[in-house]
């Protein structure tokens, strides 16, 4: 007798948008936003557009197949937590193997499209994203220490240098300024997300620092980062990659972040750690979006000219 | 009834994977696909067909661009005095 026993079907109605759903376009369109900051602010004007334009489509898609190889590696956890139970995964739209396949097939073209439209550099730079975010940070860093999104920070560090180095072939100290602003944000970012979703993240076991540190030693960290933070956001004055109008905009928005976090670090009942930490968190993604478009606005101006 | 082994999966054994519910079939049986299902097929088949086509003329319009790029920077190259009548007229 034949044992009949449920099976996953080859059968699917996934619609594209669910396959669209697996490239995270929120993170997309952050990771869009600082690679085009990257190419505006580079030295020299941008003497191919279209090219330009492409190499930044480029960037978006390898972004986004790293976001759908993480969420092929991390289905088990997803299904899980509360904040990423919907994934299409999770939600039983789109199989394990589909995102996988889905994740391989765009990395691969994303990084050809990169180096044909622009340079061998700037491929590398994306394939070495797309390979620190799938492989270090989700497979090894994510479940192993509670410094998991501090190195993890880099892979989303690291699209404004590839914006750079797809329109100067080159990677020089500014930007890796740039890159050091999205790294040592990153950490008081996610947080402080952590501290109001520690929940979450104890239920599967993924050691984030208020689950290993504590909520105290976690405020503590969040405010040294803030502080370095602000201290770097004002380097590019410093090296000439911004003017005063940069500086002021980055001195008030990192005194507001260090302001932020010292009223997270005072917060003392659960329910105001909670808020504090929100409002961090809230803030702390303004304060990126305003920092990086000072910098564009400025080079658009003509300011560097 | 033929007695053919099947695999047993476990509904688990693919975290958040597909259970529609479906019985395994022995070896050589297909469920034919639902209405919805077929839907949801043409609909991925043509976006795959109209990414592959965007993908097709971006490469076309990479080639084609850096194409005229180089073609310009060869005519002004070729503008330029060789290096020995450069200077000569120094």
């Amino acid at each position: 007798m034949s044992e009949t026993t449920k099976s996953p079907s080859l059968l699917t109605s996934a619609a594209p948008g669910d396959y669209f759903a697996l490239l995270k376009p929120r993170v997309m369109s952050l990771v869009i936003f600082t690679a085009f900051v990257g190419i505006v602010v580079a030295p020299g004007p941008v003497t191919n557009w279209p090219l330009a334009l492409i190499s930044l489509l480029a960037i978006a898609v390898g972004a986004g197949a790293s976001g759908a190889l993480n969420m092929w590696y991390d289905a088990d956890i997803d299904a899980v937590m509360e904040r990423t139970k919907n994934r299409p995964i999770p939600a039983g739209l789109v199989t394990r193997d589909g995102a996988l396949g889905f994740g391989l097939a765009l990395s691969a073209f994303s990084v050809v499209t990169l180096i044909l439209a622009a340079n061998y550099l700037a491929g590398a730079l994306l394939a070495f994203t797309i390979f620190f975010y799938a492989v270090i940070y989700s497979m090894f860093l994510k479940r192993a220490t509670p410094q998991n999104i501090v190195i993890g920070g880099a892979a989303g560090a690291l699209p404004p240098v590839v914006g750079w180095a797809a329109v100067t072939g080159s990677a020089p100290l500014d930007a890796w300024i740039l890159f050091a602003i999205i790294f040592l944000w990153t950490p008081p970012h996610f947080w402080a997300l952590a501290l109001y979703k520690a929940g979450d993240y104890e239920k599967v076991g993924i050691p984030m620092m208020p689950n290993v540190a504590g909520e105290k030693s976690t405020k503590n960290q969040i405010m040294i980062y803030a502080i370095v933070l602000a201290a770097i956001g004002l380097l590019p004055v410093l090296t000439g990659l911004g003017r005063w109008p940069y500086g002021l905009v980055a001195a008030v928005l990192g005194a507001k972040f260090v302001l932020d976090a010292h009223k997270l670090q005072k917060a003392s009942s659960g329910e105001d750690t909670d808020r504090a930490a929100k409002r961090l968190f809230g803030f702390s993604i303004l304060y990126l979006f305003l920092i990086f478009a000072a910098l564009m606005f400025e080079h658009m101006a003509g300011l560097h000219a | 009834m033929p007695d053919t082994p099947t695999k047993t999966v476990p509904s688990d054994a693919q975290p958040g994977g597909l259970d529609l519910g479906r019985e395994a079939l022995p070896e050589g049986g297909f469920y034919a696909p639902t209405g919805e299902e077929l839907k949801q097929r043409k609909k991925r088949n043509l976006a795959i067909a109209a990414m592959v086509v965007a993908f097709i003329l971006m490469v076309y319009f990479i080639s084609m661009s850096r194409l005229v790029t180089n073609s310009k920077t060869n005519i002004i190259n070729e503008m330029q005095p060789p290096p020995y009548l450069a200077e000569q007229s120094k």
